[in-house]
């Protein structure tokens, strides 16, 4: 009888918030698969600690945060053998700039609302693939920031950088995308 | 003689990120008035970023874990289970 109470509690569980969980992983990672072997983790550890959950919080907060230390553990581990300055110090946007600061080339008006952009399947793919050309820092930052919302604070705990790190990273991000995009055809003037 | 621009790029950004200082606003305010290419690069972080929370929210709504995935967590689980009780 016990054994089929908690059976029937693990289904439950996995339809009332695996859902929530998934857009959670998914909007971070940008990677279909991480995110449902994410997802699969937390509700493993989360069902091997079921009786360590006395109800201080929600049950989907207690997921939620199981499955945000997973998300950031994954992210410090893909990051680890790669040296934050070396990073910072190889600056893959300085060829956009002249010696005196101007533009290498000059910007067209980007002429798309954003509703046009969402809604066009070919700018979202490369987006996507804009994404995956950055270096890997910039990328958890700037999918952290922009694509979570979660604050400076919290970014710079989860990717290990000061703040000073996390606004050149932006600013690099940021850069590098639009030309990425412009690349693909997106928001230049024909 | 050297150009705004770089620094203004850095603004435009840093401005999605925190409010500017008093006079960090009224150096790119006043640059973006002159350049163009200035202009067009501080839309385009806009018009990017606004973008980017339509498909946030979008996703949000709309994304689900596959249903054969759910399977396998459940059934994952239950192993989990039997293991434990061994």
């Amino acid at each position: 009888m016990a054994m089929k109470q908690e059976d029937g509690d693990v289904t439950a569980w996995v339809n009332t918030y695996g859902d929530n969980l998934y857009r959670f992983a998914r909007i971070r990672l940008r990677d279909h698969d991480i995110a449902e072997d994410m997802v699969q983790e937390t509700f493993l550890a989360a069902w091997k600690a079921r009786d360590n959950f006395k109800g201080e919080s929600t049950r989907k907060t207690w997921l939620i945060g199981i499955l945000k230390h997973k998300i950031i553990d994954h992210i410090r581990k893909q990051v680890r053998n790669r040296k934050l300055d070396t990073e910072l110090s190889q600056d893959p946007t300085s060829p956009l700039f002249n010696a005196n600061q101007s533009w290498r080339d000059a910007n067209h008006a980007w002429l798309d609302s954003p509703d046009k952009l969402f809604q066009d399947g070919e700018f979202r793919d490369a987006l996507e693939q804009c994404l995956q050309h950055l270096p890997l820092r910039q990328r958890q930052i700037f999918v952290l920031r922009e694509f979570a919302g979660e604050d400076a604070e919290s970014i710079c705990n989860s990717c290990e950088v000061t703040s000073t790190n996390l606004h050149v990273l932006m600013h690099r991000a940021r850069l590098s995308l639009r030309k990425c995009l412009e690349k693909h055809g997106f928001g230049a003037k024909s | 003689m050297n150009h705004f621009c770089h620094q203004a790029s850095r603004l435009s950004s840093d401005a999605l990120e925190h409010p500017l200082s008093w006079s960090d606003r009224i150096k790119l305010r006043l640059h973006l008035m002159m350049c163009g290419s200035c202009r067009h690069y501080h839309h385009s972080t806009q018009l990017l970023q606004a973008t980017i929370h339509k498909i946030c929210n979008d996703e949000l709504r709309s994304q689900k874990l596959p249903e054969q995935r759910k399977k396998e967590i459940i059934e994952a689980c239950k192993n989990e289970q039997q293991n434990q009780n061994k």
